[in-house]
């Protein structure tokens, strides 16, 4: 690896590595199923009715709520229904995507005002947090206000879609035009890509990205394999430092941050006018019988997608994108939105005896109390909580492990004590960026997080501290 | 469902031993684990429990108390079953009252307790003080993790100062049967002498039964530290802070202030410091608390050492600086994070 990228680090942080179950990099196309429900996002309405007949790429529902946003549909059929959330597909005819027009293999011919209608065309401005700059107002930005574009691999997940399969059947200069194509939206930013060693050697032609260094071309990063670096306000305070008040959003530091699945769309709709209609996502986790990635239409159910790997016999939890930060399936009819990043399904437990008095080769901890701290792979996955709930021991772990620097183990007696006052604000409580670690980390099982949560929930109620980020929904990823 | 939680579950439907449920379910857990599963992100959660976290404490126990063993003979397991049967009996009785479950705290205080005594002690001392440690020390706060005063050493004081004739005439040297008055401290404080620092690694002096085979507390010491059960800070400022006084002291007072090295690998020091200054529950949590804490434990443990009737500090000043260590860490956490302006 040259030694002129820089790598990023940050305060606190874990590692997670060697768990069962981490997707391979086989990659399996899944056909339609008959049905699709295409998710809207938040404070999206559709513009198609009951009965209607929809083409591949033909524009469904739109938003106007905080920044304009145009949604795609992922099948061509006929509408059976049509919900605030949804828009129910019967999947019908020819499937295949027709390019949007305006798009060009000779991009560099395209006008940016071209560009930025192809891009809103295909339903692309929502790839990005915060939607995607352009003069049609599909952003809190402006794009001449975009000061930063920031390409990451979510390299710190416990699992992560492989970058290798991604770029598979694809070509290294996709992500160098993809930057080229937002450098000329933006032509006031500079562009940053941040990837973990994993997708550094997955991709050794990514190390050509850097050498336009400070000629304009990108600059390559390598990105600590600690969680959560690729969470946005601990990627751009690792990148730029502290340059804005603790926990700011992308928006405050003029960045677009988005990961290479994203990048790839932006560059697909401008170059081959692709709509934005489907997802590569991995299957991870020990209760599927293998973990392939998967490519699949939006709209396409979780069941049709894990049915021919899930384990039955282990009745394994579904988890939706993280497992640290997701929510879980209950309803596996539910579809794959436009901002899935991957399934995730966790077995219960096996009974044992004695427990805690296992040697522990193959269980992660923090602590080093365990023989998997000398071997590292093969670590077990389970939705136990391996232990049960006790008093604060004041261990410190939280405060270790803790990537905004704050306190949970104090701050989660206040709220239990349900002090919710300024003392709450003062130690930091806003500064919380919700990655759930301390309540990973705790050994007393206590939700630090969920309770950190709660406190944030009763100040903004009280009235104290900044108004709630804009949440990721579907479509607004 | 395993087997053996399949037992529990029968034993806890039995209607005469629903009062017992709460030992019940301690019992099920230490046996079979827990059932509960997460409901919500982090869907996931790492393996250590408190369990095996005090468990890795007995672990670092484990080298002195083999040792206290073959110093002392059987007796030594004699006053930690003693220990262990009166202080658990008070824990199932709270635990009983509160209809909660024991908590695991108890399995080390219980064996630090026993291991601070001299060898020559009753075994009725031994049951008042683990009875009075537990439940003034620790119960009466509302039990672990709760607790302000290191539980072992209120047991500890408090038979220290009820039972002075006891406490001070029983001390032991390894191998001899002989009791004597004379720890290497008190020795210092009448004559002046130092045993060689061969015999005090290997504990050949007289003293308490846990705190004699020093390279054995050093070893358990850090592997506690190592596996992050307990935190270097505290050990680590608790040392040099006794270092740096009696290094200075003794210059200007020899006679009253022993030497740095003579101190460190005297009475109780490393003992307290590994063992009972580094209890989380006690200790401050905050990184600079720890650090402010070893100090000023350091400081009171030379002041007592050398200024007081007592020969040895290192008990009084973990308790006296217990005391301050809630007031520590918010005095850190306010300068952490200054108030800011309306």
């Amino acid at each position: 690896m040259p030694d002129r990228i820089n790598t990023l680090s940050f305060k606190g942080g874990y590692r997670f590595r060697g768990f069962q179950g981490a997707s391979t990099d086989e990659l399996v196309a899944l056909t339609l199923g008959s049905h699709a429900s295409i998710p809207l996002g938040s404070a999206g309405s559709a513009v198609v009715k009951r009965g209607e007949q929809i083409d591949v790429g033909q524009i469904v529902g739109e938003s106007d709520h905080d920044f304009r946003r145009l949604t795609v549909s992922p099948v061509s059929g006929t509408v059976a229904a049509v919900s605030d959330d949804f828009v129910q597909i019967d999947c019908g005819g020819d499937q295949a995507w027709p390019p949007v027009p305006g798009a060009s293999a000779e991009w560099k011919t395209l006008s940016t005002d071209v560009m930025e209608d192809v891009l809103l065309a295909t339903g692309s401005c929502s790839v990005v947090r915060g939607g995607l700059p352009t003069r049609h107002g599909t952003s809190e930005l402006a794009p001449e206000e975009v000061r930063r574009v920031v390409v990451h691999d979510s390299g710190s997940e416990v699992y992560r879609t492989s970058v290798a399969v991604l770029m598979r059947e694809r070509d290294t200069t996709h992500l160098s035009v993809g930057l080229a194509i937002l450098q000329r939206l933006f032509p006031n930013s500079e562009s940053h890509v941040v990837m973990g060693a994993e997708s550094l050697s997955a991709l050794p032609k990514l190390n050509a990205l850097g050498d336009h260094n400070g000629g304009g071309g990108p600059s390559l990063h390598l990105g600590s394999p600690k969680y959560p670096q690729h969470h946005e306000s601990v990627l751009l305070e690792s990148l730029f430092g502290e340059e804005v008040p603790a926990r700011a959003s992308a928006v405050d530091y003029g960045a677009l941050v988005m990961d290479v699945q994203a990048l790839l769309q932006i560059r697909d709709a401008v170059v081959t006018g692709k709509p934005n209609i489907e997802r590569v996502i991995p299957l991870s986790g020990p209760g599927f019988t293998s973990n392939p990635h998967v490519q699949v239409r939006v709209g396409t159910s979780v069941e049709r997608v894990i049915e021919p790997y899930i384990n039955r016999d282990e009745s394994p939890k579904i988890v939706y994108n993280s497992v640290m930060t997701g929510e879980q399936v209950d309803d596996t009819s539910a579809p794959i939105g436009f901002d899935c990043t991957g399934l995730v399904a966790i077995p219960k437990a096996r009974p044992e005896f004695l427990p805690f008095m296992n040697l522990g080769g193959k269980r992660d901890s923090f602590s080093f109390t365990f023989l998997s701290s000398l071997v590292r792979v093969g670590k077990t996955l389970d939705d136990n909580l391996h232990g049960e709930e006790r008093a604060c021991l004041a261990c410190g772990y939280c405060e270790q492990i803790c990537p905004a620097g704050i306190l949970p183990f104090v701050l989660h007696r206040y709220v239990q004590r349900k002090i919710i006052d300024e003392k709450l604000v003062r130690y930091g409580a806003f500064r919380c960026i919700d990655c759930n670690l301390c309540t990973y980390v705790c050994p007393s099982k206590i939700p630090l997080a969920r309770l950190i949560a709660d406190g944030k929930q009763a100040l903004r109620d009280e009235g104290f501290g900044p108004a709630p980020a804009v949440e990721s929904k579907e479509g607004a990823v | 469902m395993s087997r053996t939680r399949a037992i529990f579950e029968k034993l806890k439907a039995v209607k005469l031993l629903r009062p017992m449920l709460p030992i019940l379910t301690t019992l099920e857990g230490i046996f079979a684990g827990t059932e509960a599963v997460t409901i919500e992100a982090p869907h996931i959660r790492e393996h250590l429990e408190i369990k095996r976290y005090m468990t890795a404490a007995i672990i670092g126990l484990m080298p002195t108390l083999v040792a206290a063993v073959i110093f002392f003979g059987p007796y030594v397991l004699a006053c930690v079953l003693v220990s262990y049967l009166v202080g658990g009996a008070i824990e199932v009785a709270f635990a009983y009252v509160r209809k909660r479950e024991i908590e695991e705290g108890f399995l080390v205080t219980g064996l630090i307790f026993p291991l601070t005594l001299p060898a020559g002690v009753p075994l009725w001392v031994v049951a008042v003080g683990v009875a009075v440690g537990v439940f003034f020390g620790k119960e009466v706060f509302g039990g672990t993790g709760r607790n302000i005063f290191n539980p072992a050493l209120v047991g500890r004081l408090f038979i220290t100062i009820g039972f002075p004739g006891i406490m001070s005439g029983q001390w032991v040297a390894p191998f001899t049967d002989a009791i004597t008055s004379a720890t290497p401290l008190a020795i210092y404080k009448s004559a002046g002498t130092i045993p060689p620092y061969f015999d005090l690694l290997m504990g050949q002096v007289a003293g308490s039964m846990g705190e004699l085979f020093r390279i054995g507390i050093i070893a358990g010491g850090l592997f506690l530290i190592v596996v992050r059960v307990s935190n270097w800070r505290i050990p680590l400022f608790f040392f040099a802070a006794v270092a740096a006084v009696s290094a200075i002291g003794h210059v200007f007072l020899p006679a009253t202030i022993a030497p740095p090295l003579f101190q460190l690998l005297t009475g109780g020091l490393l003992f307290g410091a590994f063992f009972m200054a580094t209890d989380p529950i006690t200790s401050p949590a905050t990184k600079a608390g720890k650090i402010i804490f070893g100090i000023g434990c350091g400081v009171v443990t030379v002041v007592i050492r050398s200024f007081t009737g007592f020969t040895e500090g290192v008990m009084f000043s973990i308790v006296f600086m217990n005391a301050f260590a809630p007031l520590i860490d918010t005095m850190v956490i306010n300068r952490r994070f200054p108030a800011v302006e309306p």
